[in-house]
């Protein structure tokens, strides 16, 4: 399990300053638990997210799985970003192996194997000899999710996974990652902006506000699983994304919504 | 697939072909027989302005003496090709490592371009002896800045995201650059190639014409001096070949082993 205790993280400006994107923040994600990180853009959840990741080092505070203290990125966990950042020289098959091979694994067939499994789940079989530039976006983060599971992480850390896709694949990714988290159970901090996605993915969600960075707090979600797109109909889901609404923007737009 | 078939059968296609090859060897060829009858209308003398015709009977003549010195041409450029390549692939990595080396290098970089390297090339007879080597030092030195500039680009260039991505999966630095920012930047590395081929060719020639004894620019100095003019002529013809041939194989290579590159696809001539 994933713990952060009285987190502080400050980046030194370029006229030297210091700026606090984080303060104080206290999480604890359980094993297999889906936490979204949310709020406006400033609010440092990506910079959590790279704390967990182990590519940045707190300021203050301590970040730690299993009890370890995290002072490196781990083996177990995996990483998605905004941009798929597949390698344009490589096939799907070798961006997916990717991983094993910087981790200094064997290439086995049984890898393959694994990577066409993996393929087969997201729905991109036959795509394992393309060139990603011959992917959609959409195909193309699949392949990035696919790479993230490759090493077999327990812990998934996605930055706004679906954030640079169009609203109709966005809804497609959504469904394919319930999917997956049914068939592959993962610890998964999920980084977003939109408060539906949230909702319909997350356990809990923590919401959080900008300058500095703070988990404003710390929503349950009461839908059952597992989640479908219906139960955007459902009271609860509008009660549950209302209420995360009005902790980003105060009453003031709380009605319009 | 059919309609390709039909289009490639067809008189349009035939058209496309005239245009893109027809055309030019046209006009090449328009231009030698203008030149042709120009010289012998005009009566111009043969040591100021050869016909081609006159250039082409002696240089075939002589094809033994200018195989001798193409020869000799080339190793130059090559060696001076393989040394720029060599010092220029550390060089961008060391100038894209730290902000210490960039700014030691720089300065350094720019001063050995902004010396000429014709007014430099009897400093180094003098330093490095009357043989082969300051001419293919001279030969480096000209191709091997374009070369570690586009290098040091393509490295520089790398998308935060896919260095953070190397990271994320415990990359070494020596990981990264080979795994991730080297690849990265093989169509800039190129980019740099196809110049640096180019220039060491002119190197080559700027080092004969100061020593040598072998060499079509060494060929061309005696062959003036004699006023052999129609051999200087074809001494030229070659040296042009030799470059766009050099600059078709670095083309191909690029496109044998790394198709992928954005590069690999531009027209060959470009």
């Amino acid at each position: 399990m994933i713990r952060i205790e009285q987190v502080t993280r400050d980046f030194k400006s370029r006229d030297g300053t210091l700026l606090r994107a984080l303060e104080g923040i206290d999480l604890a994600v359980n094993e297999h638990e889906f936490v979204s990180l949310v709020g406006a853009s400033g609010c440092g959840k990506s910079t959590l997210l790279r704390l967990i990741a182990g590519l940045l080092p707190p300021s203050a505070g301590r970040v730690s799985i299993n009890g370890q203290p995290v002072q490196a990125p781990r083996v177990d966990t995996g990483l998605v970003f905004q941009s798929p950042t597949l390698l344009p020289w490589a096939t799907i098959e070798d961006n997916l192996l990717f991983p094993l091979r910087m981790l200094h694994r064997p290439v086995t067939a049984a890898a393959r194997e694994e990577a066409h499994d993996l393929l087969r789940l997201v729905g991109l079989d036959g795509f394992a000899t393309r060139f990603p530039n011959e992917l959609s976006g959409g195909m193309q983060q699949r392949a990035a999710i696919c790479r993230a599971l490759m090493h077999d992480p327990d812990i998934l850390l996605m930055d706004e996974p679906f954030g640079a896709l169009d609203a109709l694949t966005r809804e497609e990714m959504s469904l394919e990652l319930l999917r997956l988290r049914r068939e592959r159970p993962k610890t998964i901090v999920f980084v977003t902006h939109s408060i539906a996605e949230a909702v319909l993915l997350s356990d809990r969600v923590a919401v959080m506000s900008p300058r500095p960075g703070r988990i404003e707090a710390l929503i349950d979600v009461p839908l059952p699983h597992p989640r479908r797109f219906d139960m955007e109909g459902d009271e609860a889901f509008h009660h549950c994304a209302q209420r995360i609404r009005t902790l980003i923007f105060g009453d003031r737009y709380a009605d319009a919504a | 697939m059919p309609t390709r078939l039909e289009a490639s059968s067809g008189p349009r296609q035939l058209g496309l072909w005239f245009q893109s090859v027809g055309v030019p060897v046209l006009a090449f060829a328009l231009l030698l027989a203008v030149w042709e009858v120009a010289v012998l209308a005009f009566e111009i003398p043969v040591f100021l302005l050869p016909a081609p015709s006159r250039i082409w009977v002696d240089s075939a003549d002589n094809a033994g003496v200018l195989l001798g010195h193409s020869i000799a041409t080339l190793r130059t450029v090559l060696l001076g090709f393989l040394l720029s390549v060599v010092v220029s692939l550390p060089l961008a990595v060391l100038l894209t490592s730290s902000v210490y080396a960039a700014n030691a290098i720089y300065p350094l970089l720019v001063l050995t371009q902004s010396i000429p390297k014709v007014a430099l090339a009897p400093i180094l007879v003098i330093l490095l002896g009357a043989n082969e080597l300051p001419r293919v030092v001279v030969t480096f030195l000209v191709a091997f800045f374009p070369l570690v500039i586009a290098v040091a680009t393509g490295l520089f260039t790398v998308p935060k995201d896919l260095v953070e991505l190397g990271r994320s999966y415990r990359g070494s630095w020596l990981q990264i650059l080979w795994r991730i920012r080297l690849p990265y930047a093989v169509p800039m590395i190129f980019s740099g190639l196809k110049v640096a081929i180019t220039l060491a060719v002119v190197g080559a020639v700027v080092g004969e014409f100061v020593n040598a004894d072998a060499g079509l620019g060494y060929f061309i100095i005696t062959s003036t001096a004699f006023f052999n003019v129609p051999l200087a002529y074809g001494a030229l013809v070659i040296l042009s070949i030799m470059g766009i041939v050099l600059f078709q194989l670095v083309v191909l290579i690029e496109r044998r082993f790394f198709p992928w590159s954005p590069g690999a696809n531009a027209p060959a001539m470009s």
